[in-house]
């Protein structure tokens, strides 16, 4: 797997999320980089129903369209299961110990760019119709290991989000030393989903694309 | 213009069924030009001092002559050792396995940290062909996928460096040393190991067409964009 960042890219005063993600993919075309379809990370929370008094926990399920055929189920504690996208079905078999949680589906869609060996996603994230901001993904595709490329891919990123990004993503951070794995960029979007959720919409309600 | 009495031929009345003219002023030009790159080429080939070929100059020698070089008929046990002393070269950051997939030839297959991996073909003593690939790329050779010996990474950056260490194969090809060859080449593919975190030498930037330095000094191993090398 590839090494690869995910940030939340504030919305620039006074423009709504449609043109704050046309100004961004606008900024990467100019740099030269081409299109190559679009993309789809979603996630759905289960909640756990055993009894009145036991408390509840949440399943995250999170599909990735670079995974297509993977569906990952991410407990609270952090710990991920990869499974073949039967898991879905299985879910549902649960029913009653496992309920779908309604309209908490949350999703972040969008276009999907090459660079040499750079993919860049611009996504803008929403809630059923309502949007709750934008996450720029960045993978520098022949290096594992973050330690050795993030100065090389800031040096990227810097060219179209701005000077502002200096550091590697929390989770990025953590584990610098280690070969990166697709468990580690469903955990990146978990935890923008979650932060994205507390929030309320940044600009008014549009429905990306 | 007009090349002595070859300007005759320019009058002959059955020009346009036969252009002899033009293409002998075609040929002229190249001769010409054949000349001029030749006469650059050997004063740059003079001044590398080491010497890839023994000339002998005098009579005395020819009498002397001693048999060619036979690196190419090495024999196994040579080879061997030399690759046990590959790996104890840098046994820190390189990782060297020698396997014989299809008779006889060597490949070595060389893991240089957690960077990359390449595929380095022996005939004897001499490297015939390297393939530098991506860490998560298959490298599995053996007699049933031959093919990943043959093609390249899907990486332009391990491209790059692929046609990089082409053209330093074939800049430390010494017939006369080939064990020296060989393990100068490795030191020299050693640098590699900091491929993307250390800057250009020249511009101090890691990012040149969106490619980190890939290009190593022969002589000393500075990293340097392949556009900032000059």
């Amino acid at each position: 797997m590839h090494n690869l960042s995910v940030y939340q890219w504030p919305l620039p005063e006074g423009k709504n999320g449609q043109q704050a993600v046309e100004i961004l993919q606008k900024r990467v075309e100019q740099l030269g980089a081409t299109k190559t379809g679009t993309f789809c990370v979603d996630c759905e929370t289960y909640q756990s129903s055993l009894g009145p008094n036991a408390p509840t926990k949440n399943v995250f399920l999170v599909h990735n369209t670079e995974h297509p055929a993977t569906t990952f189920a991410v407990l609270e504690s952090g710990l991920v299961l990869v499974a073949d996208s039967l898991l879905d079905i299985f879910m549902l078999k649960l029913n009653g110990a496992y309920n779908l949680k309604k309209n908490a589906n949350i999703e972040s869609k969008g276009q999907r760019y090459e660079q040499m060996d750079f993919v860049i996603k611009i996504g803008s994230v929403s809630i059923g119709p309502s949007f709750k901001g934008i996450l720029v993904e960045v993978e520098y595709q022949p290096c594992d290991i973050p330690a050795s490329c993030f100065d090389l891919m800031r040096e990227f990123m810097q060219g179209f989000i701005g000077p502002s990004v200096q550091l590697p993503p929390q989770l990025v951070a953590a584990k610098i030393a280690e070969p990166y794995t697709p468990k580690d960029t469903v955990q990146q979007y978990l935890d923008h989903f979650n932060s994205l959720r507390r929030t309320t919409a940044a600009g008014p309600p549009t429905r990306m694309q | 213009m007009s090349l002595g009495n070859t300007g005759l031929l320019n009058q002959d009345p059955v020009h346009d069924r036969a252009p002899l003219y033009g293409q002998l002023l075609h040929t002229y030009k190249w001769s010409d030009k054949l000349h001029e790159y030749a006469g650059v080429a050997s004063s740059i080939l003079s001044s590398n001092t080491l010497k890839r070929s023994t000339t002998m100059s005098s009579i005395a020698t020819k009498r002397l002559r001693r048999p060619g070089p036979t690196i190419h008929a090495v024999p196994q046990h040579n080879v061997d050792s030399l690759v046990s002393s590959l790996a104890l070269l840098f046994p820190q950051e390189m990782t060297v396995q020698l396997i014989r997939p299809m008779g006889s030839s060597a490949i070595l297959k060389i893991t240089l940290g957690q960077t990359l991996r390449a595929v380095v073909v022996l005939r004897s003593l001499i490297i015939e062909w390297v393939v530098v690939k991506a860490i998560s790329e298959d490298h599995h050779v053996d007699d049933h996928k031959p093919e990943t010996v043959w093609s390249s990474s899907r990486y332009k950056v391990f491209q790059k460096v692929t046609d990089h260490a082409n053209s330093a194969m074939l800049h430390f090809y010494s017939p006369n040393m080939p064990e020296l060859a060989v393990k100068s080449f490795m030191t020299w593919f050693r640098s590699y190991n900091t491929l993307f975190s250390h800057p250009c030498q020249r511009c101090g930037r890691l990012l040149s067409d969106n490619l980190p330095p890939t290009w190593r000094d022969f002589r000393n191993t500075t990293a340097y964009h392949e556009n900032c090398r000059q």
